[in-house]
């Protein structure tokens, strides 16, 4: 009797320990549009996180605010961490999607983070998005269709601060770069400039920020009396008739430019810092990628605005693993994750103490913007409504791109913009 | 007596026995969601309000999508029912090797929809294409074509025509084959040309077909979408913005359910009269 009690007491205790064993096993699932990324760095999280397994799923760059909108709306807990691009996390937080990280994040953590990817963050007081890095907008050229076009062109003189290629001069050399390389259209030469994210609000509306224009109202809930601007029609119309006069990209969608830069196919083009890296697996190498700041408008050189902003990482509100998803949140953003990461990815850091030689190294456009980062750096919209500010704003840059009446365009924008936005005013 | 009377009610209760896994479905899959669908409709912020309507009816987006559905069917509809009999009558002639044409007119259905749209957006592609290569070759100068808010509609029913109407070839096949062979004798001997059979004893012959192929045409066009996601995403200048598309960027793109599901329930509305419009038509010419 007293020996099968004694059985039975040690499987009790085993079954004890295994379940509690299999109870400190934590599985935290990450959806991001750069898992590979993620991926080969997430070992180190778990080697010192014991317990802890992370899976990250990989979603497409396009699908992904798609994937989220299904998964968030019936509120699924299949992911515990969100990579969300920065501007969309306000209206997540207004939908109930994302839960807040004051628990996970002391002040002084949160406090060390660029102040402009805090606010963008943060709702109501409470931190809910923390960023993975940061982003700029620069100019880059190739470096051997120059040399070979013996058109002179010294960059060398720019200091971004005081002195910056305007984008008349710009449109003037990469015409005769295009013209020389190019004469009768054989060698299938593009176009002189293009926009890598061309028709995407993140890039083309630094052109109107560029002559003084803003996004949105400042509540964000508007944008009569701001887009319908002077330096709203002054940047359209100067973006239209480039497009028209053959310099500027038609056509191509967003991110087909970058390939065709790779290929030699277009001489100068504005893409982020982080494309230098893409850049390099594109084919190209640190000899013939070029870089400078981005273009100013003549007469308008201090006003002169570079795109900023880049993904964030949250944590799903309807997740069941809280805990392991804000320690994992903590060491990818702010923690030694994020310097693993910035190698992997090579975004603007988001911390100023991060601008380091050794990043440099990997990634010298990055230099760049160190020097833009907080001087030109404007903030997308700021909106709960940024998805539709996108989707509306992005066709009409498209629909200008292909000839639309700039005034049409911009009154239609604005009518849909305004109906759109009066569901979050109320 | 009594036994009999057991088996026949049991063997009565078979044919409804076997539809019932089919009704389910069709109430889970296809019934729930449109019911779920006008209810949710009249939400409004979580609450019961008439307020999605309200402010989806002040909504140039709204009406431009409705216009732009209406147009694109109006054209849309007409020309594949007119098409698909034509190639019917084509492909319904007693020549050698006839089957090889059928297969190729059937070929595009078995495309899907989605390579179907990413093929014609690079034939049609404005810097590459070879629409635009070939139209150069004869000193055409380059056309937008889905980037042109005057021809992106137009590609978009080319596209949606080439591909669909081999679907409605087949059922106008079916129906031609059953045209009793001594009617057309008949018509012959009473002096009838081949306009003359055509209108006198093929379409009327075909009413019923054609019936089905309105109706089902009809709402098929009506809830397009795929064409719009892939290629224009409702551009340019909104010219493309069907309903359908517009119900699909309100609920997934901007996380709106209840207007995305008002526009649906205006969509299932629109189909349900258009539906019993024809009913009523062909009803009106069957009596």
């Amino acid at each position: 009797m007293k020996k099968a009690l004694a059985i039975v007491l040690t499987l009790v205790l085993v079954l004890s320990v295994a379940s509690f064993a299999a109870a400190e096993e934590t599985t935290i699932r990450v959806l991001t549009h750069m898992a590979n990324q993620i991926n080969a760095i997430k070992d180190s999280f778990e080697a010192a996180n014991p317990g802890v397994t992370v899976i990250v799923d990989q979603c497409n760059y396009e699908a992904l605010n798609d994937q989220y909108e299904v998964l968030l709306s019936a509120k699924s807990s299949e992911y515990d961490v969100l990579v969300v691009d920065g501007p969309n996390a306000a209206a997540y937080v207004q939908r109930g999607y994302l839960a807040p990280m004051d628990d996970y994040f002391t002040a002084e953590e949160v406090a060390a983070f660029s102040a402009a990817l805090v606010n963008q963050g943060t709702v109501n007081g409470s931190f809910y998005a923390a960023p993975l890095g940061d982003s700029c907008t620069i100019l880059y050229y190739n470096k051997d269709l120059i040399a070979e076009s013996g058109i002179e062109f010294n960059v060398d003189q720019y200091d971004g601060v005081n002195t910056r290629i305007t984008w008349n001069e710009l449109i003037d050399i990469a015409c005769q770069v295009t013209k020389a390389l190019d004469p009768d259209g054989s060698r299938g030469i593009l176009f002189p400039i293009a926009f890598g994210q061309v028709s995407e609000v993140y890039m083309m509306n630094t052109l109107p920020n560029s002559l003084g224009g803003a996004n949105i109202s400042e509540d964000g809930l508007h944008v009569a009396g701001v887009i319908d601007t002077e330096a709203w029609y002054d940047a359209l119309k100067f973006y239209q008739d480039n497009v028209n006069a053959g310099i500027f990209d038609r056509g191509l969608g967003a991110f087909e430019g970058y390939s065709n830069f790779y290929a030699a196919k277009i001489p100068f083009i504005v893409m982020t810092t982080d494309s230098y890296n893409y850049a390099l697996g594109g084919g190209m190498t640190p000899e013939n990628i070029g870089f400078t700041y981005l273009p100013a408008f003549d007469g308008h050189e201090s006003e002169v605005a570079t795109a900023c902003g880049n993904w964030t990482c949250a944590i799903n509100a309807y997740s069941s693993n809280k805990e392991a998803a804000g320690k994992f949140v903590n060491w990818i953003t702010y923690g030694e994750g994020n310097d693993l990461f910035l190698k992997q990815e090579s975004m603007v850091p988001n911390m100023a103490s991060r601008f380091t030689d050794d990043l440099y190294a990997v990634n010298p456009a990055l230099k760049i913007a160190a020097a833009e980062s907080g001087v030109t750096s404007v903030a997308r919209a700021v909106t709960p409504g940024f998805n539709e500010y996108c989707a509306i704003m992005n066709a009409m840059w498209e629909d200008v791109r292909n000839g639309a009446d700039i005034e049409d365009a911009i009154a239609d924008a604005v009518d849909q913009l305004e109906s759109a936005l009066a569901y979050y005013a109320e | 007596m009594t036994r009999l009377n057991a088996r026949d009610k049991r063997s009565g209760m078979l044919p409804y026995l076997l539809l019932l896994p089919v009704l389910v479905f069709a109430v889970i899959f296809k019934l729930y969601p449109i019911f779920y669908s006008f209810v949710s409709g009249f939400q409004f912020k979580g609450a019961v309000s008439l307020r999605t309507y309200e402010l989806m009816f002040a909504d140039k987006t709204f009406w431009n999508s409705v216009s732009v559905t209406v147009k694109m069917n109006l054209i849309m509809t007409p020309l594949q029912i007119i098409l698909s009999l034509i190639m019917a009558l084509m492909v319904n002639a007693n020549l050698k090797g006839i089957g090889v044409y059928r297969s190729v007119y059937y070929l595009p259905v078995t495309i899907s929809m989605p390579v179907a749209a990413i093929c014609f957006s690079m034939i049609l592609s404005y810097n590459n294409g070879v629409a635009n290569t070939i139209l150069g070759s004869f000193g055409v100068p380059v056309q937008g074509f889905f980037n042109d808010k005057t021809q992106a509609m137009a590609c978009i029913i080319a596209l949606c025509t080439w591909k669909g109407c081999g679907y409605w070839m087949m059922f106008y096949l079916a129906g031609l084959k059953g045209i009793d062979d001594s009617l057309y004798e008949a018509a012959t001997v009473d002096g009838a040309g081949y306009f003359a059979k055509l209108f006198h004893v093929t379409l009327p012959m075909l009413r019923r077909t054609t019936l089905f192929v309105i109706v089902a045409d009809t709402s098929t066009n009506l809830l397009l979408f795929a064409p719009m996601k892939l290629i224009t995403d409702g551009g340019p200048r909104s010219t493309t913005d069907v309903l359908m598309y517009e119900a699909y960027r309100q609920a997934f793109k901007y996380g709106n359910y209840s207007k995305g599901s008002a526009i649906t329930s205006v969509l299932i509305v629109i189909i349900l009269l258009v539906v019993l419009l024809e009913f009523r038509m062909m009803a009106d010419r069957d009596r």
